[in-house]
């Protein structure tokens, strides 16, 4: 499944990727667009509304005014005659303009220019039937007109009847909005103007946000370009003073330098480990075929050499395979191959292995407990064995060993190997599973050691998934544990 | 008994064929692939000795080209290479056995014993060596008529010396055979299982049955 889908990750590379700052620069860039393009256009709504109702309100009263005059005056037409004449004759820009037309859609009277200006069908409900002009005294839809000269008016039609005679008049009014509209233009600039500036303070200033915050990123990417073998311990520095996000990475960064500086001491100490036990046996090897070789000697003499360098070449040879084992081991692709059975039956077996030396060591073999593991079983029945080779090598005659296991509440299933050795000190416990480690003492004891037992140990457990952990009294003894997990099913 | 040892290592072939000419065997060496199988295509031989790596044509391309040919003569892989893959690719190629280097020279010759000896013989149920006599049916021994008090895999271990009397049988394959311990394991432990043994079986007579060929393993013959 895994494997599927590192597969298919190159099919989705092509589509070109943003970066986090161009990412941040044009969310934050859209998002101030977008408020300020709200509020502008919220404004300018008010702005319109309440310059359109004042220009409505003025509408209406000029309307009101004219009714007044006609509904209720005989002599209407000398008033609005006045009135028309003080707009139409003097100012420059009449604030209105007004006309009365009869039923016919006669012009009755009009404020001068205006049929230039503003004719009359350009008005809603201009010439409109009476029985409709009853019904609708006033039109609902007030127009907004652009007339010839450049000045925008609002037109609005009003029909009503003046008093002896009934007669129907339409009063038509126009008054100029121009200055509003003006005021509006201007408005809606402005706000565009500030929407612009908005945008382009928007940018500057989220990439100078996103280059800000971003910068631990370089720096971190500058300490990992940096470290190669000889620079292992190098660090990203004093990541407390990054923000939150990027602590947590560059911690768990600095973590993993850690690791790895780790691993590669312990390379170098394995390596030159492995070079110290080559050493010895090829030491004596040399040393014995040119004693031999220097001088004539018995046949018997001969025989011993070459019994000696057949040791000396076992002992390699064990340390090849113990090595290939570790090796092939710690691939990450090793797999296992896994059963369910009771681990006492493989105790019982090392237990039979080890039956003889025991008897010679007067060292007394005890097993306890119940349950099934699942796992490797030569593996674990290597587990077993090494544990109980070190028992039996580091300890004095009498010895007592003993091994327990346990099924855990989670399924899982521990061992414990306990012996009454002569124990760890403390000081080395923490390299205890390191390979070739040995403390100096112990090639008296066990002078076949590899120093891989325990590093055997602590790799198969590794390869089951599962944990070991030893604890040591000097002079009084040793207790490992090794918790083994449920298996997959 | 013939045996063509195919081999590219100088001296890793002539020490095979000093040491099988020594155990009766008549043996002949090739040095790479292709003169190995031209000598195993045409000359007469009751074994092949093959390695995996070899010059001019590999030991699996020798096995599978001899296959081909209808030669049904045995083949034992030696090799290097000791993943469990190239066992099995080995078995399937139609070898009869596979031996990782570095073996003990003891042990090859033994399991080239068990090839050639292949087939329907008949083991014995009882061996006798000298005046200890070991009965495989009853599960017991005596030497010189008095019973010897055995543990079961003292018992065991006796029985698989028997059984190769006069054989070299390394303390790799005691441990195997005897603790199914089928990986390296402390092969001290073998020596001090032997010497319980011995301490049972010859301390108390003269004549001495069980010998060391020390580094090698053991012997079970009178001498």
């Amino acid at each position: 499944m895994s494997l599927k889908s590192a597969e298919q990750a190159p099919h989705a590379e092509p589509r070109r990727r943003w970066s986090i700052t161009q990412r941040l620069v044009v969310t934050y860039t859209l998002s101030a667009v977008a408020m300020l393009a709200i509020t502008a256009i919220f404004l300018n709504w008010t702005l319109h509304s309440s310059l359109h109702k004042a220009e409505q309100d003025y509408i209406d009263d000029r309307i009101r005014v004219y009714r007044g005059i006609i509904e209720h005056s005989p002599d209407f037409l000398f008033f609005v005659l006045q009135d028309i004449e003080w707009q139409g004759s003097f100012v420059k820009y009449p604030q209105y303009y007004a006309r009365l037309l009869n039923d016919q859609c006669h012009i009755i009277i009009e404020t001068a220019h205006m049929n230039k200006l503003i004719p009359i069908e350009k008005f809603p409900d201009a010439c409109v039937t009476k029985e409709t002009s009853k019904v609708r005294p006033k039109s609902d839809n007030n127009v907004v007109y652009r007339s010839e000269n450049g000045r925008s008016y609002l037109l609005e039609t009003y029909w009503t009847k003046t008093v002896e005679p009934s007669q129907p008049v339409a009063i038509q009014i126009a008054i100029d909005i121009t200055s509003q509209e003006n005021i509006i233009q201007t408005n809606q600039r402005q706000m565009i103007a500030i929407i612009m500036a908005g945008i382009l303070f928007a940018v500057l200033f989220s990439v100078v946000v996103a280059r800000r915050v971003l910068s631990p990123l370089n720096e971190l990417a500058e300490t990992a370009k940096q470290i190669s073998m000889d620079k292992i311990s190098m660090r990203a520095t004093d990541p407390e003073r990054w923000p939150v996000e990027l602590q947590t990475l560059a911690i768990a960064f600095n973590e993993m330098l850690g690791r790895l500086e780790n691993s590669f001491i312990c390379l170098f100490h394995s390596a030159a480990n492995l070079a110290h036990a080559l050493r010895t046996p090829i030491n004596i090897l040399m040393g014995e075929a040119e004693v031999a070789l220097s001088q004539e000697r018995s046949p018997d003499e001969y025989r011993k050499v070459l019994e000696s360098s057949l040791e000396e070449h076992m002992r390699l040879s064990r340390l090849i395979e113990a090595v290939f084992f570790l090796s092939r081991a710690e691939n990450p692709s090793a797999a296992i191959e896994r059963s369910l059975f009771n681990p006492l039956e493989e105790v019982e077996k090392v237990f039979s292995f080890y039956e003889a030396l025991a008897a010679d060591k007067k060292a007394q073999l005890t097993s306890h407990g119940d349950g099934l593991v699942s796992g490797d079983r030569i593996f674990i029945r290597r587990v077993i064995s090494n544990l109980v080779s070190n028992a039996l090598y580091y300890s004095t005659p009498g010895v007592k060993i003993d091994i327990t296991v346990k099924q855990l509440e989670d399924n899982s299933l521990e061992l414990v190997v306990s012996d009454t050795g002569f124990g760890i000190d403390d000081k080395n416990l923490s390299r205890i599973f390191e390979r070739f480690f040995r403390e100096e003492t112990s090639n008296v004891c066990n002078p076949n050691g590899s120093g891989l037992g325990l590093s055997i140990v602590k790799c198969i457990m590794d390869l089951h998934k599962g944990t070991v952990t030893i604890q040591s009294v000097l002079g009084q003894g040793t207790t490992i544990s090794c918790i083994f997990p449920p298996g997959p099913n | 008994m013939r045996i063509l040892i195919i081999e590219d290592e100088v001296k890793a072939a002539e020490y095979l064929r000093k040491g099988f000419s020594e155990n009766g065997f008549v043996s002949d060496v090739a040095n790479d692939g292709e003169d190995g199988l031209h000598l195993a295509l045409t000359g007469d031989y009751d074994l092949i000795i093959l390695d995996v790596g070899l010059p001019e044509r590999s030991g699996w391309s020798v096995i599978s080209e001899l296959r081909r040919k209808e030669k049904e003569m045995p083949v034992l892989f030696l090799t290097a290479r000791d993943a469990v893959e190239d066992r099995i690719k080995g078995l399937e190629l139609g070898a009869d056995d596979y031996l990782v280097k570095p073996f003990v020279f003891s042990e090859l010759v033994a399991r080239v014993r068990t090839i050639l000896r292949r087939g329907p013989l008949k083991q014995p149920d009882v061996f006798t060596v000298g005046d200890l006599v070991i009965d495989l049916v009853r599960h017991k021994a005596t030497r010189a008529n008095l019973r010897l008090d055995l543990t079961p895999k003292e018992f065991s271990l006796l029985s698989l010396l028997a059984r190769r009397t006069g054989e070299v049988v390394s303390r790799t394959l005691i441990a195997e055979q005897v603790w199914d311990m089928n990986f390296d394991s402390d092969t001290n432990v073998v020596d001090v299982a032997v010497r319980r043994l011995r301490a049972k079986v010859d301390d108390p007579h003269e004549a001495k049955l069980i010998h060391t060929l020390r580094g090698v393993g053991y012997v079970l013959e009178e001498r």
